[in-house]
């Protein structure tokens, strides 16, 4: 399923961008036209896998809201008491008291005019519900995987290096222990150290609860004050993947003869490292990165829920508590959608990046 | 070779890094305390924020969105201090004709909008007729509204309701759910249903909206010229947080002022704290356990699969005699709560009932058990449990609790032991709130835990006891508790409606309680304290409701909120002092913090630069 919550799991590779292929690299001139063609039918394959995915997608999403329950009715009277009434008039005003076949009907109409509807809680249109939280996410998900990202593979890039020691054996321990922990538990933990004990950071939200002035530049280091933990979390726990996968990666690299040749033309070992292994093993990398580009827009439940960031993580914990159905299906659709396109792009990048698998498609 | 400048830049880039983040911590913390200092701003942290579907005072479902009513309009007519009884509000005074058809209102002169026009008589005709005429707010208030035959504005200080049936809310005018609104703005809306709250709009309270973000944040400023006087500060701030825990926590940072709802666990936490006051009180929230008394329709029809036994009060009454509410009160609520009677907590003063001696139910498993001989339950199966003479079945019944909460799993461990002395066994079944919801009110269910916050209009909470609440097809429904139906108690409901005398109307009402404490569709197990914390090396002041040992959040009014003073006013009033109010105690954590950051970015320097002239070597 599309959804990544909290994008800890880690997004790995699916079959058709495998890492095997064929042995020969270099295709004979003759072939190039027959792979052209190919390359298109490779596109199309893709592409339409990738429409049945989504078509799928737009099914689940009506009924699986629908399936799990809850009564918005309660949600929107309140907590106080509710004459009949009332209740009338609400569901009458939201159509559930439609038969389920109408409603489905209507969900049809919604998803091909594109008119995505709008909220039960307070009326308004769900896309821009979710567009006015989506910088808010774009900003926590993207810092934290720059993050994760760039230590991941400088971390793992030593540790494959030097293989066997200290420096390995810890990081390799640190990143697998960090991505172990839940995320809700580490956010606690950091917030309880780093807010409340040490009185560094704001304990959570995206601005200051007393106000810092309405300039730019105050606001703009108030969001990034407020950005520090939640990021951090959030790439501590991720970035165990890149160091896994840019370690092992460098561990099959390390034994190559043009290393070898590298280190005989009197290079120091730093710099064979940086300019001659590390290039050839970005590339399963590269793939990860790609992959995880379509969970940036999927937020992070877990991370901004702990956190109070308010993003499209957030706004799915509080629609899916009421249940707000017309904005759970737009962001369902919206986070599986995202997905299934990065995963399509990753795959098709991949052939671009990797020639084994432009011979072997 | 090349490289070397290369490294070190990016080694000087951390190290700058890590300073800078620590400086940017220190001046945006210190920006706040200076920020702070100009204007006195209280901040209370809140969960729920998100519930909120918008601003519409006439629209108002939510204890949350009653606080911001509360804050920015002034009501008719009030809920007292003291015991919630009806005083005035905008209306200084009100009466009734000998029939109690005609109700004429008479509107303090002082009052005005925050835009400086007065409050008239014309403004509350305009909102009643809105009402009536919105079908949105008219669902939601028509209980009132919809017995006007004429509203009419005898003078811009005089109101006159004109009524079809005697009420018993003319009283109150449903006290603070409804707000009078200035026909000279909203009279241009075309639709005040769909009115959602709007910055500067002039308000009759002691506040206006200055920025409303939707489940993060509301604003408030204080109305200088309020003319029942201005707050002692300048801004109201609500603040969301997702989780209880992250609400404590930025009490103890500083970033709020004044939370509530917290558990005894972190209300006791927050009680060492020097800079932190506590304050409990007897609140509105009651825990109960409801049977399902028999689900059917209007017409009889019987629905569900509840155990016919416990159509039989006296099967009730036993049960309710094995419970120690004391008990409960203690392992369950840390000792925090009021053992429960009936639907209206002790709080609300002249509505709440006390049974006398010989109505009380002790907890007492013998007179249960004698009960229950006596009724004929006296047969038992094998395994020791008494069997229902009517139908046969042993009295093995279902008890739902919800797994989310923990103090039922706590309570639901002590009845099960307790009943099994009548010879009943119970068997508790953990559920998620939602499927818990949708088997009580199709009826399939024995017992199950339940929740319920009163409001100090009784009759809301009463009417769920009617017959007329019982659906009309055999249809789930959350209109009815235990699906109660009784006609003693329909004509005592119907008697109090039309009675527009408060003390009969209270009497009527404690029979009522007294009824349903006899008959027992459910047992109030308690009334939970409200728990809540202030910063009070800010804020001092907090007046409660009722006014002795209340709360101070979730009022039926804003009492608390208004009440507040920053300390600096506190001190210079010769108010009590609390607190040292000086921030020099925070200054420590900055300083350990930040060389525990130096120290670890200078390590990591140093180990850099060491492995540096080892490769170096290599």
């Amino acid at each position: 399923m599309g959804i990544q919550p909290t994008a800890q799991v880690p997004a790995l590779p699916d079959g058709g961008a495998g890492t095997s292929g064929g042995d020969d690299v270099h295709l004979p001139r003759q072939q190039r036209a027959g792979s052209r063609r190919d390359f298109w039918r490779f596109l199309g394959v893709k592409f339409s896998g990738a429409m049945i995915s989504l078509v799928l997608v737009l099914f689940t999403a009506f009924f699986i809201f629908r399936v799990i329950g809850g009564d918005p009715v309660k949600a929107i009277g309140g907590d106080s008491a509710m004459t009949p009434e009332q209740r009338a008039e609400i569901e009458e005003r939201l159509g559930l008291n439609e038969p389920m076949s109408v409603q489905f009907w209507e969900y049809i109409r919604s998803v091909l005019t594109l008119d995505w509807g709008t909220s039960y809680v307070n009326n308004q249109q769900v896309t821009d519900l979710l567009l006015g939280r989506l910088p808010n996410t774009l900003l926590l998900t993207g810092t934290a995987l720059v993050l994760a990202a760039t230590v991941g593979i400088w971390v793992g890039a030593r540790a494959g290096w030097q293989q066997g020691s200290r420096f390995e054996k810890s990081q390799v321990g640190i990143s697998l222990a960090l991505w172990s922990a839940p995320t809700f538990w580490l956010g606690m933990i950091v917030i309880i150290v780093f807010s409340v004990q040490l009185d560094l950071f704001p304990v959570n939200g995206m601005r200051s609860t007393r106000g810092v002035g309405d300039g730019f530049w105050p606001q703009f280091l108030d969001v990034a004050h407020h950005l520090v933990l939640p990021a951090l979390t959030m790439a501590a726990v991720i970035y165990a993947q890149y160091v896994l996968i840019m370690r092992s990666s460098i561990l099959e690299e390390r034994g190559n003869d043009y290393l070898t040749v590298a280190k005989a033309k009197g290079l120091r070992d730093d710099v064979v490292r940086r300019r001659h292994a590390v290039p050839n093993a970005l590339l399963p990398t590269v793939t990860l990165i790609a992959l995880q580009f379509g969970a940036i827009f999927n937020g992070a439940l877990l991370t901004e829920t702990i956190f109070s960031w308010p993003g499209l993580g957030l706004l799915f914990y509080e629609a899916i508590r009421v249940p707000d159905i017309p904005l759970l299906q737009l962001l369902f659709i919206f986070f599986a959608g995202t997905t299934i396109i990065a995963n399509m792009l990753a795959d098709i990048l991949y052939r671009f990046l990797d020639p084994r698998v432009r011979s072997s498609a | 070779m090349a490289e070397k400048p290369q490294r070190s830049f990016l080694k000087r880039a951390a190290v700058a890094t890590v300073a800078g983040g620590v400086a940017l911590s220190m001046t945006l913390a210190d920006g706040a305390m200076a920020q702070d200092g100009g204007k006195h701003t209280l901040i209370v942290g809140t969960s729920g924020l998100s519930n909120i579907p918008h601003l519409n005072p006439l629209d108002s479902g939510w204890l949350l969105q009653g606080e911001i009513n509360n804050l920015m309009y002034t009501p008719m007519i009030r809920w007292s201090q003291d015991d919630f009884s009806p005083a005035p509000g905008i209306a200084q005074e009100w009466e009734s004709s000998e029939d109690g058809l005609t109700w004429t209102y008479t509107l303090n002169p002082d009052a005005t909008w925050s835009d400086g026009e007065p409050i008239t008589a014309e403004d509350a005709k305009f909102t009643y007729d809105t009402i009536r005429d919105t079908p949105l707010l008219n669902s939601r208030h028509g209980d009132l509204v919809n017995n006007f035959t004429e509203v009419r504005a005898e003078d811009d200080h005089t109101l006159v309701i004109e009524i079809e049936e005697p009420s018993a809310m003319m009283n109150h005018l449903k006290g603070v759910s409804i707000m009078i609104m200035p026909e000279h703005v909203w009279g241009e809306l075309d639709d005040a249903g769909e009115y959602a709250g709007e910055a500067g709009q002039p308000t009759s309270g002691a506040f206006q909206l200055s920025e409303y973000r939707e489940g993060e944040r509301i604003v408030l400023t204080a109305n200088k010229d309020y003319w029942e006087g201005p707050v002692s500060y300048d801004e109201f701030v609500l603040q969301d947080y997702q989780t209880p825990e992250a609400m404590v926590q930025a009490l103890q940072a500083g970033e709020v002022d004044l939370i509530g709802g917290l558990n005894p666990q972190q209300f006791e936490a927050l009680e060492a704290r020097d800079d932190i006051t506590t304050s409990t009180g007897p609140g509105r929230r009651m825990q109960s356990i409801g049977f399902n008394a028999g689900a059917q329709t209007r017409d009889g029809e019987e629905f569900g699969d509840g155990h016919p036994a416990l159509k039989d009060p006296v099967v009730r009454r036993a049960i309710a005699h094995a419970i120690d509410k004391e008990r409960i009160v203690e392992v369950a609520a840390g000792g925090y709560a009021v053992p429960g009677v009936s639907y209206v907590p002790p709080i609300f003063g002249d509505m709440s009932w006390e049974p006398g001696e010989d109505e009380l139910i002790p907890a007492d498993a013998e007179i249960g058990n004698q009960l229950l001989d006596e009724a004929g339950y006296d047969e038992r199966d094998s395994a020791g449990i008494r069997i229902d003479p009517e139908s046969g079945r042993p009295l093995e019944f279902r008890l739902f609790y919800h797994s989310d909460r923990p103090s039922y799993a706590i309570i639901q461990d002590f009845l099960v032991d307790w009943v099994a002395e009548l010879d009943i066994r119970l068997n508790a079944v953990a559920m998620d709130t939602t499927p818990l919801n949708e088997e009580q009110e199709a009826g399939n269910f024995d017992l199950a835990f339940g929740t319920w916050s009163a409001g100090p209009e009784p009759g809301e909470t009463l009417a769920y006891h009617t017959c007329a609440r019982l659906p009309e097809t055999a249809e789930p429904t959350d209109l009815t508790f235990s699906f109660y139906c009784d006609e003693e108690y329909d004509e005592l409901y119907e008697a109090q409606a039309g009675e527009g005398d408060l003390e009969a109307r209270s009497e009527i009402i404690r029979e009522m309680q007294r009824v349903l404490y006899e008959d027992t569709p459910a047992i109030q197990l308690y009334y939970e304290n409200q728990l809540e914390a202030y910063n009070s090396e800010r804020w001092g002041g907090f007046e409660t409701q009722p006014a002795a040992e209340g709360m101070i959040r979730e009022q039926q009014g804003s009492f608390g909120y208004r009440s507040a003073t920053p300390v600096e006013l506190l001190d210079e009033n010769g108010g009590q002092a609390a607190g040292s109010g000086s921030d020099s105690g925070s200054a420590t954590p900055w300083i350990i913090g930040g060389l525990v950051l130096v120290a670890v970015a200078g390590g990591g320097f140093v180990l850099m630069q060491r492995r540096k002239t080892a490769d170096d070597r290599e």
